[in-house]
């Protein structure tokens, strides 16, 4: 990669810039002659987190931008749950870093925030570098608001030992619906393990990303054009009608809402399946149990093959103090980031946005590589994931929009329908914010 | 400059639909922040919680404060090691005692259902049942922080001059008479201090539920400031958070003046 891909709108600007303000705004605020740093600010825990710092080591040890300063990375990490809060605390103080990590599904709420990639990056030109559903994940009202960096749909993980143990054929995992309601009930009849759980964290986001699933893979729809919801169709009544069920009468989850219920479970050996994204494998692979993986297109009745999916990208946050250069500089270190790093897919499990990443050895020879990265691809390759919306207002991860879900889960609520009607009501008032 | 200007500025904010990003292009909408609060079925729902907390708390926390100091103020075994037992707990941060009582109340796999698990086949949940969530929330603050009432009870009776016990003893008043008639008097005052600094501290109960149980199961340990918190930060509704914070205020003023007047009336 080289400068030349700086676009020839920031080059202007730029220039424009020295030449009103001097020699004072090359100097920026940490830029200048001896390098800039610049600061990025991400959210990965668990396994993912030190594949991240090794990612930003490797930068700074390697220098590998073609340009003549010393560029290096700070990167400063923030437990997922306080990320956004603090990250919109501090653009609102109109000091934010230079390079954020940022969920797709934030790019056209926080399109005040942020300032797009393509004012400072030839968008036209890096654009072949990733793969098109990519892509279209960063594009907002035809903008590149972001570069991506990943896709991390769910998918079904599930005990082989516990499958045995049930009578069930470890490496034949269900397909659809009658086999998949078939290892539920023989897990909760053969063995003392629970069989299912909507998401190893018990929480609302996580129940929403199994839930979601199994309404549009029904043929539901979760918000029309207007973004009104339209999840409590007769797919989410069915959907919701199947979550009480599943910890009611099918015996397949205790009733509860305690966090992280399903990941002691299922990490300990307890339970049969979970739905998760792909980040799961880190943790995983460093548990002790024989566990393996299956395409979650699992839903009773099912119309079509859905999955939800998000992904990261990188955004340069608005700061009114920093330099064009610097910003320049910023969208390379992000364009580095976002294509230079098969580890990314190779050891944290997510599917990297870069083509190239694809087909490299690093990528294809990941030790789960068999078991999730390709099962994900070929979901991928068969256009399966939707994406989490991307909505116009409020928080789109906020645990208060899903509680609703997790409550259903736990029968906290007196019928599954009465959730529901909370949940649209929810979520309506945090799109009217 | 640290605190007024602060408070003028949030009650600046809550009189706009404040625009973090363009703070001088917030609109002006007069009380309609107050007016919505009002109107609002989940602000209702965190004051009950708020309240309830308190209800829960407070008492507990004065009187088992209290019962610790004369306790140790006795002469029993071991009273300095006990006073330091007693006093621990409210060294810790709110961080590593959410962490101790999540593992206490886990449904799964905590201390007390580990226990229970010998003599009942199903304990329940202490976090996760919209009954007992909140009290489950209010006995581990009362673990937590009565350390600091117990410090100030000590003190308080230790400088009860014994002349006024022996009196007592001499016209031949029994315990309960000596606590009631001179132990109480002669403390009321902390005691007066310990209910009002505590009524305040425990209105603005966030971080418990918040870590603990992120006001659920089903709103059940829902409270203003965790509201207030979600609004503001989370929701990034900064005008609508300051109107909050502002009747928060409002009733703490209150509630201290009452105080006072109880505090006026007795002297």
């Amino acid at each position: 990669m080289t400068r030349d891909r700086i676009s020839t709108k920031s080059r202007r600007r730029f220039i424009q810039s020295v030449g009103a303000t001097g020699a004072v705004s090359l100097a920026g605020c940490t830029g200048g002659s001896s390098g800039y740093t610049i600061s990025f600010w991400e959210l990965f825990s668990g396994g993912e987190g030190p594949v991240m710092e090794d990612i930003v080591q490797k930068f700074n040890d390697e220098q590998p931008l073609d340009v003549d300063e010393e560029v290096k990375i700070d990167r400063q990490r923030t437990p997922w749950d306080q990320y956004y809060n603090n990250l919109y605390t501090t653009l609102a103080g109109g000091s934010g870093p230079d390079l954020a990590v940022m969920h797709a599904a934030y790019l056209r709420a926080w399109d005040d925030t942020i300032v797009p990639m393509d004012n400072y990056i030839d968008t036209e030109e890096i654009e072949g570098d990733y793969l098109d559903n990519h892509w279209d994940l960063v594009s907002v009202e035809d903008e590149t608001r972001a570069l991506p960096m990943d896709l991390h749909p769910v998918g079904m993980y599930y005990n082989k030992g516990i499958f045995e143990e049930a009578g069930l054929d470890p490496e034949s995992p269900p397909t659809n619906w009658e086999e998949f309601q078939a290892a539920g009930n023989a897990i909760a009849e053969e063995t003392d393990k629970s069989a299912f759980s909507q998401t190893p964290y018990n929480d609302g986001f996580g129940s929403w990303r199994t839930w979601s699933t199994l309404v549009k893979q029904q043929g539901g729809e979760l918000f029309d054009s207007d973004w009104n919801p339209t999840f409590d169709g007769q797919a989410g009544q069915e959907t919701s009608e199947l979550f009480w069920d599943m910890t009611g009468d099918m015996e397949w989850s205790s009733q509860t809402t305690e966090a992280d219920w399903g990941a002691n479970a299922f990490e300990n050996g307890n339970l049969g399946m979970t739905m998760n994204g792909t980040w799961y494998v880190a943790t995983l692979e460093e548990s002790d149990i024989d566990w393996g993986f299956f395409k979650p297109t699992i839903a009773p009745n099912k119309t079509q093959d859905q999955v939800w999916a998000d992904g990261h990208t990188i955004v340069l946050p608005g700061n009114q103090n920093r330099s064009d250069e610097k910003s320049e500089i910023a969208a390379e270190v992000a364009h580095w980031l976002t294509t230079e790093n098969p580890e990314w897919g190779a050891r944290a499990g997510h599917l990297p946005a870069a083509a190239d990443i694809r087909e490299s050895d690093v990528f294809q020879n990941a030790s789960f590589y068999d078991k999730t990265l390709s099962k994900y691809l070929e979901m991928a390759e068969d256009d399966m994931y939707f994406y989490h919306p991307k909505v116009p207002n409020g928080d789109p991860n906020s645990e208060s929009w899903y509680q609703w879900l997790l409550d259903m889960w736990g029968h906290n609520y007196g019928s599954p329908q009465e959730a529901l009607d909370d949940g649209v009501s929810e979520i309506s008032n945090g799109l009217e914010e | 400059m640290f605190l007024v200007w602060p408070a003028l500025k949030g009650f600046y904010m809550s009189l706009h639909n404040w625009d973090p990003f363009v703070p001088s292009e917030s609109e002006f909408i007069g009380l309609d922040n107050y007016i919505e609060l009002f109107n609002d079925p989940v602000f209702w729902d965190a004051m009950k919680g708020t309240i309830y907390f308190v209800a829960l708390s407070v008492p507990l926390l004065v009187i088992v404060g209290l019962g610790l100091a004369l306790g140790v103020n006795k002469n029993v075994k071991g009273k300095r090691v006990l006073r330091a037992i007693y006093f621990s707990p409210y060294i810790l941060t709110v961080a590593v005692v959410t962490l101790i009582w999540s593992e206490v109340y886990s449904e799964s796999y905590g201390l007390i259902n580990h226990y229970l698990g010998y003599v009942m086949s199903d304990p329940p949940g202490w976090l996760t049942s919209t009954e007992l969530a909140m009290p489950a929330l209010a006995f581990m603050t009362v673990w937590w922080l009565v350390g600091f009432n117990f410090v100030i009870f000590l003190a308080a009776r230790q400088s009860v001059p014994e002349r006024l016990y022996e009196a007592a003893r001499l016209d031949g008043a029994s315990t309960w008479r000596a606590f009631k008639d001179v132990t109480l008097p002669q403390m009321r005052n902390s005691i007066l201090f310990v209910v009002i600094i505590q009524f305040i501290l425990q209105f603005q109960v966030f971080a418990q539920p918040f870590v603990l149980t992120t006001g659920g199961p089903r709103g059940s340990t829902d409270t203003l400031v965790y509201y207030l918190y979600r609004s503001a930060f989370s929701q990034h509704q900064y005008g609508y958070g300051a109107a909050i914070g502002y009747v928060l205020v409002m009733i703490l003023v209150l509630i201290a003046i009452i105080n006072f007047k109880v505090i006026g009336t007795n002297d």
